[in-house]
């Protein structure tokens, strides 16, 4: 009796273990199962004169004059300025 | 006692037997199929590392965001599921333009929703590396989608959330945006000097800096040879204010689009006013209260030929 209580028992463990496994092998989880939380952002910042656009025509380029030290490496004052790409769709 | 075992038994084999059908509910729960659709259809061998790819509108509002921006931008929608929750694909002239994730808010919770900046990337545990090198933080582990690709999101140094997406099928060409498609970013930051060089590190990204009548900082980052993203300092008390990617749909009229939002139930953050390419931007927000930017662009500015 005792024998086939511990089969029945293994057999059980065994189901248990493959239901688990297939639990943990799930795609698709993410940011979109809902662990990605925005963090909220403040209103503002931006101000009346907030200013951000790329240079329309791209073009001459003069690295300006800093007070400070860049800590990023200035792009060579031989390049012209760039500008986002202008051309449409292929439809 | 043989009938006390077997009842035993019995007890146990049927508390067994529910248990694994609960668990084997959880788990096909859990295995819906994530539908995120590829970037680009049908796929390309074209990849531009450093550019902004896609985003993501994460609300609590769904079917109102799709009423706000289809009557904003004439955006379709297809409905899917990405994991357990509901996602819908934004179209624009039945080409995919972003994503928009329902997460509801908990009762009494004060979350302001937010756009999900997507910058591609060739190998994602790279960029995550050297992000982690440069002050960066990770808020969510690289991971897998099956036709979208592999992604991370991620903390710049000064906090600013983004997303890295190496894409299985390619980047999107390089094109002008037309009206309702993204045509520009921007990073609002407190220093754009230190946190332009940890996205030059990350992204290899040429910076230019460019002129400034205002006294504040304007920085453009480019690959390609073309101009993706500006990093930019907060106008005025930056204490109070997050770091954060600020995504610009291309409008006709800033105008009347930012009159359109309020009469759709939006918000107008920042009036519309001339920006440095001369034409008008402004900074708006949804229903919920994600904030985005509109800005016009002349189709007779700077026309080349195809790269």
């Amino acid at each position: 009796m005792n024998t086939e209580l511990r089969r029945w028992g293994l057999r059980a463990f065994a189901l248990l273990l493959l239901t688990m496994t297939s639990a943990c092998l799930v795609s698709g989880e993410g940011y979109v199962g809902g662990v990605y939380e925005p963090p909220g952002y403040v209103y503002g910042g931006w101000g009346p004169g907030y200013r951000v656009g790329p240079p329309p025509h791209g073009g001459e380029y003069h690295p300006q004059h800093q007070s400070y030290p860049r800590a990023y490496r200035p792009a060579p004052e031989s390049r012209r300025a760039p500008s986002i790409p202008t051309h449409p769709h292929n439809h | 006692m043989n009938m006390l075992r077997r009842r035993t038994r019995r007890f146990l084999m049927h508390g067994l037997c529910v248990f694994s059908l609960q668990a084997a509910c959880v788990a096909t729960v859990l295995a819906a199929p994530n539908e995120l659709p590829p970037l680009v259809e049908p796929a390309t061998a074209e990849h531009h590392v450093g550019k902004v790819v896609w985003v993501d509108l994460v609300t609590p509002d769904l079917d109102g965001a799709k009423k706000f921006y289809s009557g904003l931008f004439g955006w379709t929608f297809r409905d899917t599921h990405a994991g357990k929750r509901d996602y819908a694909v934004a179209l624009l002239d039945g080409r995919p333009v972003a994503g928009l994730y329902l997460r509801p808010l908990k009762a009494g919770e004060q979350r302001q929703p937010a756009w999900l900046t997507f910058i591609a990337v060739r190998d994602v545990e790279v960029a995550k590396r050297t992000a982690l090198e440069h002050g960066a933080k990770v808020v969510v582990e690289p991971r897998n989608y099956p036709r979208r690709g592999r992604q991370a999101i991620l903390a710049d140094p000064e906090g600013a959330h983004f997303a890295v997406l190496a894409s299985s099928s390619g980047d999107p060409g390089d094109f002008l945006a037309a009206p309702g498609e993204w045509i520009w970013s921007s990073l609002i930051v407190k220093d754009p000097n230190t946190e332009a060089a940890f996205y030059q590190e990350l992204f290899g990204y040429d910076v230019f800096d460019l002129p400034n009548d205002d006294d504040v900082d304007h920085v453009i980052l480019s690959t390609d040879d073309y101009a993706r993203a500006s990093v930019n300092a907060f106008h005025r008390d930056p204490s109070r204010r997050l770091p954060h990617w600020l995504n610009f749909v291309r409008v006709v009229d800033a105008v009347d689009g930012a009159a359109k939002v309020v009469a759709l139930g939006g918000r107008v953050l920042s009036e519309p006013h001339l920006d440095r390419h001369g034409a008008r931007v402004a900074v708006v927000a949804d229903p919920a209260g994600a904030p985005f930017g509109l800005m016009e662009w002349s189709d007779t500015d700077g026309k080349e030929e195809p790269k």
